[in-house]
Formats: structure tokens, C-alpha cells, sequence
């Protein structure tokens, strides 16, 4: 009975997010969540049905069995310290794919019930997978929604529900293995593996002679991201894109975004004449004109779609292989809101936590020693990777182990050291980015004052220049000559225009360098 | 110009110019400078009046100034076209004959002149008559602190009578109100008159210096040439006088000479006669001359008319001693009378400064006397360029009221709390730490496989350990970063403040760099050609 009564918990936890609509719209994701979708359908659709004879000696503890497959699914790190944290900060359009993940999770926990009921042992297997398969997806979902160098390196394993399967003909010589129907490769007394590699690693069976590059699944997209003037996020152009399905908080979001942007555009408009008055004052300040490219850019705004670990926005290219150079950063998207949607400050916790979770990434991601290094993490064709073929085939097991054991104590060492970095990395090195940042547009300027105050063919300087030739041309009273001799003298030395530079500081002789530098008296 | 003749009446008739018409600058940079033909060619090489030359360039190494286009028109640069040197042999000339032109050694070469501001012309020794000078006061042979210039002078003479160091006599330079001191050496009473002319001679070329600087005693005469080119000039008026007294025909000797062995002895080693500026004629022996025109001077002073003392020299000047003081005034500024003796000489004198004294001072075009508020002055007033308005618009610098931004601890604190929960999936539990790890929630949902379970228990203290790190390296960093932002938004806008004044003196800055000198003078439609 308890059991009975944490399964039916345990669903109702799973399910509180997944409401009751039934969502038939198309998700944003076309490239990662669509993909999965019809994965699912197809699977659930060639299920292959039937009953077993001794289904109740097999599945004597069914009960246990069925709560186990879904309380999995009950993932804390999942649903919550994963989900959580964004839950506040997550947009409406990746909130929308997660729920059609959720939906279609609940598709395979109604099947399964109905499984069990039929006492469909195959079917139950299988469905178990999908499950699974689903729930992993909507981890890496959660994780790399908004990470363009997130990828999913399990998408395209071959499971156990998928039509396809990597087959070693195991009866054959040589067994070669190779991409075949499941059903075909089992009736033929084949071994299934998920991928090449699993298949290749039977002592019998053998790798392919050549594999295309496995191609990159990334859970990105720029749609999830929140709307930025540039174009990408989730705005409403994405919205009315898949919101025809008729979800009612989504829709309501839809609506409430179209009536925001409505009033914005009025207002906007409203006070579009600031354009030119800003332009006209800068004009009579003598000022060149500011550049007001992105005034108003929001009204004109076309929206901007990236997906995947994509190099481009047109279409869907990302890198070859994993030594590729990754993608860089869509120009213009944000990746997380600066504030929360409840307040105006920033939201440095949340921040800060960003930070935490890429260096973690960060740390994850960091290579292993050379000496550490498996052959395949060196680039295919490299003098590198020959070498450490080489030595992986005269290294014993033993020591493949113990390297093992290594990697994996410096794998995780690296994440933790990363973990610690978060502290340091914000107090030694933010408050001085954020003042440095302050400050550019001073420094700019500062720069600029400069300029023109000290350097000779610029400002004062030039316009000394300038005046001092015009009254030698105009000058006929002969001291005045005598004093423009001497101002040009003055002011074609550098070392007289100390002011910006500081160079006086310190030096209280300073006016005698100037005066014996440019040839001076002390007066006329 | 017109004549216009009606029955009744004659008159003349001329156009007036809108646009200032001024002589050309120059013709051509490379032809003779006495060639006539062919003419001017406008659009190549002449410089037409009423526009600027080109901006002048130093002179190369060894080139000189001759090398500029004005200065190479001048004599000095100017090559001799022919002159009888040596003397043609078929000439039947005799040394009795009368020479209009000739070549022949000087039997010494006098220093140059070297003159700064004011006319040139007869700017040295007296030419006028009394007509202005001192507005109040009398020079007296004491020092006279009450002594005023009137509106006509560039400066005033205050002599006095006194020890003047090791020296016969000096003049100081001129002083910020125009006062010029010469002393004259009481000692020697007979030679003041002769002291008072040098003295004065030096004050006329200081007198039309620029007020307050002492451009010509530090830098010119201070400098050997500079000195014997002053003092000679002073000095030759000083033995112009001697000359006309008799003293010098008395001892045998002629005013260049004179001249030059008084400049020599001023300038030369103390005490010394050495020709350091002027080479003595032959057998010249200049000692003797020096002794003997102090020896005739003194003993023959009274017969000669001289002032026997210092202050009489002061107090009743010489003739001569009075038009040198009455030339120190201007001669063509507005309201000031100039009176000389009608005599050639003096009218080319008054004609040379006049016309001296405009082309240094003068606004050569003439305005004319606007009728009504803002009517123009000139006919070119209303084509000057549009005022760019530099400097009269700045933007102002935000007023800095800056309160303290909020810092808010006690929020902070909550949010961190909300933080340790959140990340632990709970609501806020007071106190937090009731968020922390919770075995029940996965023992409360077992699973089948017990590899599984336990591998699940195992995580969840790993994710608790996982936050706890997570809290331990953030609480400190969100605390940096929350002060930092008080920082950034107390300094911010008081940057953006500095920013601004700092920007409207770059705006300034570049104002006076876009500035453009006009090529052309006072050209009718000037920016709008």
C-alpha cells in the first residue's frame, strides 16, 4: 500500500507542471525536441505487442517494477536543483518544449500502465527505454537550452525502442558491424548495440572501416533565450510560431507580450522626435552627431533564430567534429536576464550562480594531462593521436585501469577547483571589470582631452600653429614677430605641454626643461 | 576719378570701392625684379592684392633669407646690375673731377642699424618742434615719480643727475607705464649735454617698444651687434653735436670717428678702445682723441654755450637736447599736433612716419560711421562667416545630487536564504538551515533495484555537497558584487558628471582646431566663393 501510495505521489509531483491540457503544438525546437518527439512516436507505434506466458513469474513484483521506472523519473537533481534554479527565469518558449517533453513522458507512463495491464512484456521493456530516453533528453534540455557549446552525446545512440540499431552479424566472419534494422539484425541471431563503438568493443565484432562524423546534437537554441534588439530570443514572432496549439498559459503569455510590445511601440513612437532634436543640439554644440543606429532599432526589429551548435543563423551547420572550432556566441543574444521579474536591481545571486555552473562547465570540459589522454581526444590524422594509439595498444590493463582511476580523480578535482575559482574570480577580477567599465567612456574622452590639449598637430596646439602663420603673414610691427617666433618655439615643443601627461609632477624645474628645449629666454 | 562740368558748377566725381583694394604683394617668385614684360600672370605666378602669400617657410640651410619671396626683393638680396667698379681705364676722369657714383674702400665700416618697433625714418635725433609729451609733471634733474605720458606718447624720459656707477651715463629700460631713466653722470658736468643727446637717442629706440618687456636690452642689446648698433647711432648723434660745436675739428677729427671710438669704448672690454665694432681709420690713435675731446670740452664748455652742470643741463636743455625730446611723441595718431619747421627735410620726415606708424598701427581700410543699431561698419560686415556658434552652446554637466544608493543587508540576507532553499527545492524555512539535506526524500520513494537506490542516496549527498560548495563559494562573491554595485552606482553618474565637463572642453578644444584663418584679406563674399 505504500508503494501503491508513493507511486501515486510521485506521479502527481512529476505531473503538477505538465497540467491537464493536452498540447498539440508543434514544440520550438525543431532540431533536438522535434527529433525526440518523432523518435517517441515511432517507437510507441512499432511496439511490438504480444503477451508472455509467464508474465507473472517475471513480473511478479509489477507493482515495484512500475513505480521504480517512473520514480526514477523523480529526480531531484533534476526536477529540482536543475529545473529550480531557472524556474523563475526560464522563457515561455523553453517552458513550452519541456512541457511537451513532460506530455509525451506522461504518453509513455499511460502506455505503460497499459502495458502492464495487457501484460505486454515487450512493449513494458521498451517503453522503460523511452522513459528514460525522454527523461535524459530533458536533463540535457535543462542544461544546454541555453549553452551553444552544450552538446547532447547520447542523442544518436540507437535504444532499445528505435528501428534502427547498430548490428554485429555475429555469426558471419568477419563481423563487421553494421547501421541495420533491429528487428532484422535479432531474426538474423545479430547483436544490437547503441553505437559503433559499443559493437566494435565485442571481442568478435569489428568497427566499420571508416565512420562519418558522428553528427553534433545540441540542445541550443536561440529561442529559449530571453528577446534581445538584435533579434534573437523568445519574442512573440517565436510565439506565434507554435502557439496555435491553444495552451492557456502560453497563449496568455503570447497575449500579454503582444499587449506590451503594443504600448512599447506607441511610446516609442511617441518620442521618436527625439532623434532629431538630439541631433540638432549636438549640431549647435559643435559635437559630431551621436550614433543613434539603435534608437528606435526595436521598432524595425526582425527576429533571429539559432539553433544547435550552429556556425550560422541560415542554417543548421555545426562543427564536423569535436576538434572543430566551436560556434561562436550569437552577436546580440543574451543569455540570461540581467534582472529578475520582480525587481529592478540586478540579480546577483542568480549571477553569480551563472558564473559558478560555467566555470563548473568550464572545469568539466578541461583537458587531461597528455599522459592521461585517450588516443581519440587527440585531432584524427595527427602525429599525437598515432602516438597514443601506439601506446594504448602497449599499455596493459592494469595500467589502463590505474589511468582510469586517475583521470577520473583529476576529471573531478577539475570541477571542484573550478567550483572554487567562482570566489576569487569575482572579487579579484569583477568589481575592477565593472569600474573599468564604468569608466571607458571617460577614458575615451579623457583620451580625446588629451589629445588635443598636448599633441602638436592637434586642439590648442594646431590652432597656436595655425594663428601664429597667419599673424606672420599679417604682422608688420616687429616685436610682434619677436613674440610669435618665441610662442611658435614654445609651441612646437612637447616637452612644454606637460599638463596632461603629469610629466611637471615631481619636477618643480620643470618649465627650464621647456625653456632650454625650445631655445627661450625667460622673456622677450 | 571724374571731372564732371555743368553750366553752373564743376566738381569731381569718383567711384568708391566696396572691396578694399591693396597693393599686389608680389608679382612672380622667380623673374627680375626690374623686368616690365611680359606682365603679372595672375593665374600662376603673382599674388594678387588683397590676398595672403603663402605661409612662409624657414629658409633652407645656407639658403638665407633671401630665399623669401619678399625678403629677395630686397636690397640686400637684390643683385648689382652694373656699377662703375673698378674704374673704367678709358675713363678720362682726373681726382680733381667731380664723381656722381664710384667705388671707393671706406675707411672704416660703420655697424648696421638695427631698429625695432616705430618708424624708422628720422626716429633717431630731433626734428619738431615742443607740441606734446608730458601730461603732468616737469622733468627735473632729480627723480620724478609724478611724470604722466599723454594720449600722443609711447613713453617719457625722466632724467636725473647722479652717480651713475662706474659709468658716464646710462638709459634703463623702458618700464610698463613708459617711463625711460637716463642718468647723467653729475661728475662730469661739462660733457652732459653730449651725455643727455646719446641718452636720449638710446630712449627714441626704446620708446616705441611694446609696454613691459625689455625685449631690446636682454636680447639685442646685450648681444655685441645689438650693442654697437645702438650705441653707434647714439653716439653719432652725440658727435653730430661736438661736430657742430667745433670739438671735433678742434681735435682733429671727424664725426664717424667720433662716433665710432665712443661705440668701441661702450661696447668693447672696459676701459679699452678695441675695435669691437667699428675699425678705426689708419694711425688712428683713439685714446689720444677719447682724452683730448674730454679735455676741450671741459675747458672751452662755457665759451661754447654748454651747460656747466648737470642740472642745468636738465633744467635748461640744449636746443638740440629739446627736439629730441619733442620727437619722442607719435606723429599721426588721431588728436595729437605735430609741429616742425617747414622745411624738406622735415616734412619728408613727418610724411615717413606718418605713413611708418599706419602700416604698423593703422586700420588701413576705413570704416565708416554706422547710422543705426547694428548697422555695418564696413561693407564687408555682413559676408563675414556665419558664426559657428563654438562655445556659446555646452552641454551642462548633470547636477550631482547623489544620495547613497540603498544597501540593503537584511534583503540580501533573506535572498540567500531563499537561495539555500530554492537549491534545496523547498519553500524559505526559518532558519534556513532546516533546508539543508533530507535523507527521507529518497528513502521515502524506494526503488526496485537497490543498486539504484542506493546510488540515488549517494547523489543526493553529493548534490548537497555540491550546494554547500556552490554556497560557500557564492555567498562571498554575491556579497563583493552587491557592494560593488553600491560603488558603481554612487561613482557612475558622478563620472558621467566629469565626464561631461571634460567633453565640453574637448568640444572647445576642437573648436578652436576646426578654426580656419581666412587666405584672403577682407575679401568681399570671402566663404562664399
Amino acid at each position: 500500500m505504500k508503494r501503491l501510495c508513493s507511486l501515486l505521489v510521485g506521479l502527481s509531483v512529476l505531473l503538477s507542471t505538465t497540467s491537464a491540457h493536452a498540447l498539440t503544438m508543434t514544440p520550438i525546437s525543431q532540431h533536438y525536441v522535434q527529433p525526440i518527439l518523432d523518435r517517441i512516436d515511432n517507437g510507441m507505434g512499432n511496439l511490438p505487442g504480444g503477451s508472455a506466458s509467464n508474465y507473472n513469474f517475471i513480473f511478479f513484483d509489477w507493482l515495484l517494477r512500475i513505480s521504480t521506472a517512473f520514480l526514477e523519473l523523480v529526480d531531484t537533481d533534476l526536477r529540482i536543483v536543475e529545473h529550480q534554479r531557472d524556474v523563475y527565469k526560464i522563457s515561455p518558449c523553453l517552458h513550452l518544449d519541456l512541457l511537451i517533453l513532460e506530455q509525451k513522458l506522461e504518453d509513455v507512463r499511460t502506455e505503460t500502465r497499459n502495458a502492464f495491464k495487457d501484460r505486454r512484456i515487450y512493449d513494458i521493456v521498451r517503453l522503460q527505454s523511452m522513459a528514460r530516453f525522454l527523461n535524459d533528453r530533458y536533463r540535457h534540455l535543462i542544461r544546454g537550452a541555453r549553452d551553444i557549446h552544450y552538446e547532447d552525446p547520447r542523442f544518436n545512440w540507437y535504444y532499445i525502442f528505435d528501428t534502427l540499431t547498430w548490428c554485429c552479424p555475429y555469426e558471419t566472419d568477419p563481423a563487421i558491424c553494421t547501421e541495420q534494422d533491429r528487428a532484422t539484425c535479432i531474426a538474423n541471431n545479430g547483436l544490437a548495440y547503441k553505437t559503433a563503438e559499443d559493437c566494435g568493443a565485442h571481442p568478435v565484432c569489428e568497427q566499420p572501416p571508416f565512420l562519418p562524423p558522428k553528427e553534433r546534437v545540441c540542445p541550443f537554441h536561440s529561442d529559449y533565450l530571453p528577446p534581445t534588439v538584435m533579434g534573437y530570443g523568445c519574442d512573440l514572432a517565436a510565439l506565434d510560431a507554435v502557439s496555435s496549439g491553444g495552451h492557456p498559459p502560453i497563449q496568455a503569455e503570447r497575449d500579454a507580450l503582444a499587449a506590451f510590445e503594443s504600448d512599447r511601440d506607441a511610446f516609442l513612437n511617441s518620442i521618436s522626435y527625439i532623434a532629431s532634436i538630439t541631433q540638432q543640439i549636438f549640431a549647435a554644440v559643435g559635437r559630431p552627431p551621436p550614433n543613434l543606429s539603435t534608437f528606435l532599432a526595436v521598432l524595425s526589429r526582425t527576429h533571429r533564430t539559432r539553433e544547435g551548435c550552429s556556425y550560422t543563423d541560415e542554417i543548421y551547420n555545426p562543427p564536423a567534429t569535436e576538434f572543430d572550432p566551436p560556434p561562436q556566441w550569437p552577436e546580440g543574444a543574451a543569455k540570461w536576464e540581467l534582472r529578475g521579474p520582480f525587481f529592478l536591481t540586478s540579480d546577483e545571486i542568480f549571477l553569480v550562480r551563472g558564473l559558478y555552473d560555467q566555470l563548473l562547465w568550464w572545469g568539466e570540459t578541461r583537458d587531461q594531462a597528455d599522459y592521461l589522454k585517450l588516443p581519440t581526444e587527440y585531432p584524427p590524422g595527427t602525429t599525437e593521436r598515432t602516438d597514443a594509439e601506439a601506446r594504448e595498444q602497449n599499455m596493459g590493463m592494469i595500467k589502463k585501469i590505474f589511468r582510469s582511476v586517475v583521470r577520473s580523480y583529476f576529471g573531478l578535482w577539475n570541477i571542484e577547483q573550478a567550483g572554487h575559482e567562482t570566489k576569487p574570480v569575482i572579487q579579484a577580477g569583477d568589481t575592477q571589470q565593472q569600474i573599468l567599465l564604468l569608466t571607458e567612456p571617460l577614458r575615451g574622452t579623457m583620451i580625446e582631452f588629451y589629445t588635443l590639449a598636448s599633441q602638436r598637430g592637434r586642439g590648442i596646439r594646431s590652432f597656436t600653429t595655425k594663428l601664429g602663420f597667419f599673424l606672420r603673414r599679417t604682422c608688420v610691427f616687429r616685436p610682434c614677430n619677436k613674440m610669435i617666433d618665441r610662442m611658435l618655439k614654445i609651441n612646437f615643443e612637447d616637452s612644454c605641454f606637460p599638463y596632461v601627461s603629469g610629466a611637471y609632477k615631481g619636477n618643480p624645474a620643470h618649465h627650464e626643461t621647456c625653456r632650454g628645449a625650445a631655445g627661450v629666454g625667460e622673456s622677450f | 576719378m571724374y571731372i564732371w562740368v555743368r553750366k553752373d558748377d564743376v566738381g569731381l566725381m569718383w567711384h568708391m570701392h566696396l572691396d578694399p583694394v591693396l597693393p599686389s604683394l608680389d608679382c612672380s617668385g622667380s623673374r627680375s625684379y626690374a623686368q616690365p614684360e611680359p606682365p603679372c600672370d595672375s593665374a600662376t605666378t603673382a599674388i594678387l592684392g588683397g590676398t595672403y602669400p603663402p605661409e612662409l617657410e624657414d629658409p633652407e640651410k645656407d639658403e638665407g633669407i633671401c630665399s623669401h619671396p619678399f625678403a629677395k626683393r630686397g636690397y640686400l638680396c637684390r643683385p648689382v646690375d652694373s656699377i662703375r667698379c673698378p674704374v673704367d681705364p678709358s675713363s678720362t676722369a682726373t681726382e680733381e673731377d667731380i664723381h656722381l657714383i664710384g667705388c671707393k674702400t671706406p675707411d672704416m665700416e660703420a655697424p648696421y642699424r638695427w631698429t625695432e618697433a616705430g618708424p624708422n625714418i628720422c626716429n633717431e635725433g630731433g626734428w619738431r618742434g615742443e607740441t606734446q609729451g608730458l601730461k603732468t609733471g616737469t622733468d627735473t634733474p632729480g627723480i620724478d615719480p609724478d611724470l604722466e605720458p599723454d594720449w600722443c606718447s609711447n613713453c617719457y624720459i625722466d632724467t636725473f643727475c647722479g652717480p651713475c656707477g662706474p659709468t658716464e651715463g646710462f638709459t634703463l629700460p623702458k618700464e610698463i607705464d613708459g617711463r625711460i631713466q637716463v642718468c647723467l653722470n653729475s661728475s662730469i658736468p661739462e660733457l652732459s649735454t653730449y651725455l643727455y643727446i646719446h641718452g636720449l637717442v638710446r630712449a627714441q629706440q626704446m620708446c616705441d617698444s611694446p609696454m613691459g618687456t625689455n625685449n631690446m636690452q636682454t636680447e639685442i642689446y646685450n648681444s655685441p651687434d645689438g650693442c654697437c648698433a645702438f650705441e653707434y647711432q647714439a653716439y653719432l648723434a652725440s658727435c653730430d653735436a661736438m661736430a657742430e660745436d667745433g670739438v671735433l675739428g678742434a681735435v682733429n677729427t671727424n664725426t664717424p670717428t667720433c662716433a665710432a671710438l665712443l661705440t668701441n669704448y661702450s661696447c668693447g672690454t672696459p676701459g679699452s678702445f678695441d675695435p669691437v665694432c667699428v675699425q678705426y681709420p689708419p694711425n688712428f690713435d683713439p685714446a689720444q682723441v677719447f682724452i683730448e675731446i674730454g679735455q676741450y670740452v671741459q675747458t672751452n664748455a662755457a665759451t661754447m654755450g654748454l651747460a656747466t652742470s648737470c642740472a642745468d643741463a636738465v633744467s635748461n636743455p640744449d636746443a638740440r637736447v629739446q627736439k629730441i625730446k619733442n620727437s619722442l611723441p607719435q606723429v599721426c595718431t588721431p588728436k595729437c599736433e605735430t609741429k616742425y619747421v617747414n622745411t624738406i627735410g622735415n616734412n619728408a620726415c613727418m610724411i615717413g612716419q606718418c605713413v611708418e606708424e599706419s602700416f604698423e598701427r593703422h586700420r588701413m581700410i576705413p570704416g565708416r560711421m554706422p547710422l543705426t543699431v547694428e548697422d555695418e561698419a564696413f561693407p564687408w560686415d555682413s559676408d563675414t562667416e556665419e558664426d559657428p556658434n563654438w562655445g556659446a552652446f555646452l552641454f551642462t554637466p548633470p547636477q550631482l545630487s547623489l544620495p547613497l544608493p540603498p544597501y540593503r543587508p537584511a534583503l540580501l540576507a533573506r535572498q540567500m536564504d531563499n537561495f539555500l532553499c530554492q537549491i534545496n527545492g523547498l519553500p524559505t524555512r526559518t532558519p534556513p538551515v532546516q533546508c539543508s539535506f533530507d535523507p527521507r526524500r529518497r528513502l521515502r520513494l524506494p526503488t526496485k533495484e537497490y543498486l539504484h537506490f542506493w546510488e540515488s542516496l549517494l547523489d543526493q549527498s553529493n548534490e548537497q555537497e555540491s550546494m554547500r560548495s556552490l554556497i560557500e563559494g557564492a555567498a562571498p562573491a554575491v556579497g563583493s558584487r552587491a557592494g560593488t554595485q553600491v560603488l558603481v552606482q554612487y561613482l557612475g553618474p558622478a563620472l558621467h558628471a566629469f565626464q561631461e565637463l571634460i567633453q565640453d572642453a574637448v568640444d572647445l578644444l576642437t573648436a578652436m582646431e576646426n578654426t580656419e584663418f581666412p587666405p584672403d584679406m577682407c575679401k568681399r563674399n570671402a566663404t562664399r566663393s
